[in-house]
């Protein structure tokens, strides 16, 4: 009978091969060296004067509004630079996970790696980091805050194979989530926060303490307990314990993984008659604008994070044996802001699903397609993003 | 030329390597009670699991009057009039007497969706009445009611259909006085109906009493057919080994022989649920035999002798004093025990022969930190050699021998540790004659190398021919001692029973 | 006699090629997917990926082993191996990394200690006492932690234990305690024999109740081990470390050929096995351009194939119907 194991074994590889043939660019032709086409719409984009790369992206393997919009961004991003975009998804929410996506890009070979920071990373840097100048493959990071003097700072900087990471102004993000509320003359509020320790935690604290301070507001309780932060009846068990810890609260901000918990506190506020409570979250939820139409959510900021996309830029050039920087850089991208209704529909409507930007900006990035093009005017790019900028841009 | 209900042409089934029914032929008519016997091994059983649909044929014809009959399971068998009566325990623990009864043909009591147990009971009233069980309750959980109680709830589940076809395979071991004559009453029945029954027994007696005629089956094949009365035990018995048997195989002797001076083992004052203060001694080159009726205590205390079940009180010890709490105590101390259960306690089924044989002796084997493969090879061989184990080398499953066979190796484990004490509960249960004769010359020649044997049995016939006390237990307490001699019968030794 | 000769011999023979049908498997499995990855799968950096994923199921299968042979198995073990990761990261971060190892290894084989005590002194089924100490200690790890998901361990330290000779001198020298221990000493044999017949074993002088126990103490210091390896290649310890860690090496385990109920077929080279196929078939599949969704699916499936199989043999050899009439007890079928 193990006989015919050994036959279903071979049976069901060809089914998976079948499967992974149609597969949007999710797969190499054959692993490694000569770079095939992509099927899809390529003949619109200038052709890269320069040659093409393979590109593997560590993806968190949910399409919810946090990580859809930043993949989907970046595989536009690559293909429009003229490289072929891989994508190897992680089992779990771990080191070992990252680790072993990282290990089966490097596997079918990839010439670059673009990879996130999820919560227990941090150890993990310089591992990636090691892996990557063994295989003599470039990496970038993003949602990563490199701190000098840390070992992560150090691992990175010093590897001539890193190229970028990208955060975002965390500080900023705190700051002005907390503000969504202050304006609203509110004084008490419960916050939700990332697990203690992080860089990123500690930055949108002091950006809420900046946003306590002007506006007089005092925190009465807050929640970082990542079993309950990572799932919507989480949120739930989380208002819920607020509401009855704290019954003099008018506010609860969400400082971070809003795409996780907002439809649980929805939910909680909803069943327990508080919609008077304010809510302002950090990271987009599927059901954002109708919760800032309802009145339920007042301000959401997020991304549809271009870093990524500014890293590949990076990378590629790289690749293509024009770098824009001498050695590894840290570059701020910027968050979408959503303070009222209408830009809630706006973004919906029109930016959620769209690109950032067209691919026609994109091929420009690329010196050797545009041989001005210099770092500078990348940071100039990172520094305009906005919901304006990208309606600007993008609709015409 | 009455009608034929039961035909079997050329059957053949094996198991592995193991032939246990070759090219068997049989012939039952209506109205007719035949008889098959068999030592174990012979493939009885396995013919008659055949019949009612538990096993399929490799090969061969089954007919039901006239028609061809391939039952795929039971369920199939129990529609064409096929029903089986088995030796353990054949109805399900946790469920109603009623829910056994009927269990398969719930539709009849279907009423919208639910079941209707008030008809349910009151059938199972009408078909218990019937069969002569109308002490049981149809609502009681079969799991409280007592070993033989189940066996009658079995009998109402086979007799309910009706059946062409009644097959009792060794039923009456499990059953006294009492259920014996409800099985005979409903074997009547079924006759009286134009129906037939296979009866499978190891009890000569019961056999030449109840059935019109029998058949032998020796190592899978017929032997032959007798009828009426034709029917004598010592034909049948020698048919069914192959070679003359003596009368009477237990000790030549009629005196106690043992040495009264040397105590070997000792249990003080043992109190336990199924105990009430049991106090005696064995001494060395001693049978002492433990009896009563089935509930009286007798195997419990066997259990607490050896550690295997807590006392509430009272001590068990070797004649110098050590205690023994814990079977692994009692074997380090020379102790051997053999369960009464002997598939699930007594040896280990899926376990190889000589896995099993060596399993007490490990200790002993050891050369510094090494347990060495080829001692406890060379120790299982010597003793399937020794004990004549019918089997394909020791690194068979023992789960493939016979009953018989299965005893040996048990008491090779024992005999391998050179245990002085044996604790044997019920050491010829389900074993065939010829068998038994090899344990009993065994357990002699135990005796003469000075061991000592505690024998727990139900069999009378066995405790008085082979101990040279007799302890008989009656509601957890020590009756009566008897020593060994030529007037002790069975009469006798019951009243202290009961 | 000649001819009972012939018979053990035909038993041995057949006894044999089954338990050489894990091994074919495996083997089976390595040339076709060397094949279909037109040898990639044997690049040094795929071997590695191999090595460096099976070695830790290795390790836990070898660390399970005689829970296996008794039929039972360790659910806490995920659990375990996470609490012993977040305590020896803290030792490592404060006392260094010897500190860490010894952290490691003495919290895994207290948390096997007590397991087991409680295993092997009440009737408590295996699979709820390890569900509920995987509960119980999961519901702490965040507390300890203080709400952090990870404890990063000192770089420069880890390095120190990456280099594969270690990890492979590790693993051949457990290995090679743990076979000793299988085959020629009494834990091991008294460990199948519970599992073949646990009433038989105890009447035929196993200590139940001490191999039960051993049994849980060993798996216990193997998550110390498996917690440590796996700090040093992730670089940080937390609550979410080794999880599915115990499904894993079961997985594993039967795959490679360890029965489910344990006894007498029990074999260390299943742990070998298992893991081996299991991560060759999971790089190649990557090799391949599979879905690691599909991957997934077809993992289950291949898995169920392989149990409905291995009963339907078991069946099959017995000589029984492969569905029995409501379980009804048969009289003997030799009799």
């Amino acid at each position: 009978m193990k006989k015919l194991f050994s036959l279903i074994l071979a049976l069901a590889m060809v089914f998976a091969l079948a499967a992974c043939g149609s597969d949007s660019g999710s797969a190499p032709a054959a692993a490694g060296s000569a770079p095939a086409a992509s099927a899809n719409g390529e003949d619109a984009a200038p052709a890269a004067s320069g040659q093409s790369f393979n590109i593997g992206a560590v993806t968190t393997g949910s399409t919810d509004a946090t990580s859809k919009p930043l993949y989907d961004s970046m595989e536009q991003a690559i293909k429009a630079l003229g490289c072929n975009y891989i994508e190897s998804a992680m089992e779990e929410d771990s080191g070992d996970g990252v680790l072993n996506a990282v290990n089966n890009l490097l596997s079918t070979g990839v010439d670059g790696l673009i990879v996130p920071n999820v919560a227990s990373m941090y150890g993990l840097i310089p591992t990636i980091a090691d892996l990557c100048e063994q295989n003599k493959v470039y990496f970038s990071l993003f949602w990563t805050n490199l701190d000098e003097g840390t070992e992560e700072y150090d691992a990175c900087m010093n590897n001539p194979y890193f190229i970028s990471t990208t955060c975002e102004d965390d500080v900023y993000s705190g700051y002005w989530a907390a503000s969504v509320v202050g304006k609203l003359g509110v004084e008490k509020i419960c916050t939700i926060t990332l697990p203690d320790g992080f860089t990123t935690t500690n930055m949108r604290n002091e950006g809420l303490e900046k946003a306590c301070k002007e506006y007089n507001m005092t925190v009465l309780g807050s929640c970082s307990d990542v079993s309950l932060t990572t799932s919507s009846a989480g949120g739930t068990t989380i208002t819920e314990d607020f509401l009855a810890a704290y019954p003099d609260t008018e506010a609860i901000v969400v400082l971070g993984m809003s795409q996780y918990v907002l439809p649980g506190i929805a939910q909680a506020l909803e069943d327990a008659n508080r919609t008077d409570i304010q809510v302002a979250g950090i990271d987009f939820n599927e059901y954002q604008q109708d919760y800032m139409n309802s009145g339920i959510l007042d301000g959401i900021i997020g991304g549809h994070f271009a870093g990524p996309t500014y890293s590949v830029i990076l990378m590629v050039n790289r690749l293509q044996g024009n770098p824009l920087a001498e050695s590894g850089v840290i570059l701020r991208d910027s968050f979408i802001e959503l303070g009222s209704a209408e830009e809630a529909d706006e973004y919906a409507t029109k930016i959620y699903g769209n690109c950032l930007y067209t691919d026609e900006q994109l091929a420009n990035c690329l010196v050797s397609n545009n041989p001005d093009f210099t770092y500078d005017d990348l940071v100039a790019i990172a520094d305009a993003y906005g919901l304006e900028d990208i309606l600007s841009r993008t609709q015409g | 030329m009455s009608k034929v209900i039961l035909k079997a042409e050329n059957v053949y089934k094996s198991f592995g390597l193991t032939k246990a029914v070759q090219n068997f032929s049989l012939e039952i008519a209506e109205g007719e009670v035949h008889g098959l016997i068999g030592e174990n091994g012979s493939g009885k059983s396995t013919f008659s699991s055949m019949v009612a649909g538990v096993q399929t044929m490799d090969a061969g014809q089954l007919f039901i009057d006239g028609e061809p009959y391939a039952p795929k399971n039971a369920i199939d068998a129990s529609e064409r009039g096929v029903s089986l009566v088995v030796q353990e325990i054949g109805t399900i623990g946790t469920i109603s007497v009623a829910a056994n009864i009927f269990i398969n043909k719930e539709k009849q009591f279907r009423k919208g969706g639910m079941i209707d147990y008030k008809t349910m009971y009151a059938e199972a009233k009408k078909i218990l009445k019937r069969i002569g069980g109308e002490h049981l309750d149809p609502a009681a959980i079969c799991a409280s009611l007592n070993l033989e109680d189940r066996k009658l709830v079995e009998i109402a589940k086979a007799m309910y259909s009706n059946p062409r076809l009644l097959i009792i395979d060794e039923t009456s071991n499990a059953l006294a006085t009492h259920g014996r004559e409800v099985l005979y009453q409903n074997i009547r029945a079924v006759k009286e109906s134009g129906g037939s029954v296979l009866f499978i027994t190891h009890d000569m007696e019961e056999l030449i009493e109840v059935c019109d005629s029998v058949t032998i089956m020796r190592d899978g094949v017929y032997v032959d057919t007798l009828r009426g009365d034709e029917m004598v035990a010592k034909r049948l018995k020698e048919l069914m080994v192959g070679r003359e048997i003596a009368d009477n195989y237990y000790r030549p002797d009629f005196e106690p022989k043992y040495d009264a001076d040397t105590v070997v083992f000792r249990a003080t004052d043992i109190c336990a649920p199924n105990a009430s203060h049991v106090s005696f001694e064995l001494h060395k080159g001693e049978i002492l035999g433990l009896g009563g009726l089935a509930d009286c205590g007798m195997h419990e205390v066997g259990r607490i002798l050896f550690g295997l079940d807590r006392k509430d009180s009272g001590r068990v010890e070797l004649a110098d004093g050590t205690e023994i709490k814990t079977p692994v105590q009692a074997i380090k101390l020379g102790v051997g025990y053999l369960s009464k259960n002997r598939d699930t306690e007594a040896v280990i089924l899926n376990y190889s022969i000589g896995d099993n044989i060596v399993m007490p002796s490990l200790p002993d084997l050891r050369k510094g930190p090494f347990m060495p493969k080829r001692a406890e090879r060379e120790m299982a061989d010597d003793w399937v050699d020794q004990l004549e184990i019918k089997c394909n080398g020791s690194k068979q499953y023992v789960k493939e021998l016979s009953g018989g066979n299965k005893q040996k190796v048990v008491l090779a484990k024992w005999l391998a540790k050179d245990s002085q004490i044996l604790i044997m509960d019920c050491p010829t249960r389900g074993i065939d004659i010829g068998v038994k004769e090899i344990i009993y010359q065994l357990m002699m020649s135990l005796k003469e190398q000075g061991k000592s044997i505690i024998m727990i049995s139900e069999e009378m016939p066995e405790l008085i021919g082979m101990s040279d006390r007799i302890l008989v237990m009656k509601d957890y307490k020590i009756n009566k001692e008897i020593l060994r001699s030529p007037e002790v019968n069975e009469q006798e030794v019951v009243q202290y029973m009961v | 006699m000649a001819d009972k000769a012939l018979n053990a011999k035909k038993y041995q023979k057949s006894a044999l090629i089954s338990d050489l049908l894990p091994l074919g498997g495996l083997i089976a499995v390595v040339i076709l997917f060397g094949i279909l990855t037109k040898g990639k799968i044997f690049s040094s950096f795929s071997l590695q990926t191999i090595y460096n994923q099976s070695f830790l199921y290795i390790l836990g299968g070898l660390g399970c082993a005689f829970l296996f042979a008794q039929g039972a198995i360790d659910l806490s073990m995920g659990a375990v191996i996470a609490l012993c990761s977040i305590l020896g990261a803290f030792a490592a971060n404060q006392y260094g990394i010897i500190a860490c190892i010894l952290v490691c290894l003495i919290v895994g084989t207290i948390c096997g200690t007590i397991t087991g005590f409680i295993y092997s002194h009440t009737n408590i089924a295996v699979f709820i006492l390890g569900l509920s100490v995987c509960f119980l200690i999961k519901g702490t790890l965040y507390q300890i932690t203080n709400g952090q998901a990870s404890i990063s361990i000192p770089y420069a330290d880890k390095k120190m234990f990456t280099p594969i000779w270690i990890s492979a001198v590790v693993m051949v020298v457990f290995a090679l305690i743990i076979y000793y221990l299988f085959e020629y000493h009494t834990m091991g044999k008294h460990s199948k024999a519970i599992g073949a017949g646990i009433a038989a074993a105890a009447q035929s002088g196993v200590d139940v109740t001490k191999i039960k126990w051993l049994g849980f103490v060993i798996s216990g210091f193997t998550c110390g081990m498996v917690a440590f390896f796996t700090m040093v290649k992730t670089g940080s310890g937390g609550p979410a470390t080794g999880s599915n860690f115990e499904f894993n090496v079961m997985i594993a385990m039967i795959l490679g050929g360890m029965p489910s109920e344990g006894g007498a077929r029990a074999k260390i080279k299943s742990c070998f096995i298992g893991a081996i196929l299991i991560a060759f078939y999971s790089n190649g599949m990557v090799l391949l351009g599979a879905d690691s969704r599909v991957q997934e699916i077809l993992k289950g499936v291949v898995f169920i194939v392989v149990i409905v199989g291995t009963y339907r043999m078991q069946m099959q050899a017995e000589g029984k119907k492969a569905f029995q009439f409501f379980g009804l007890k048969l009289a003997k079928k030799n009799g």
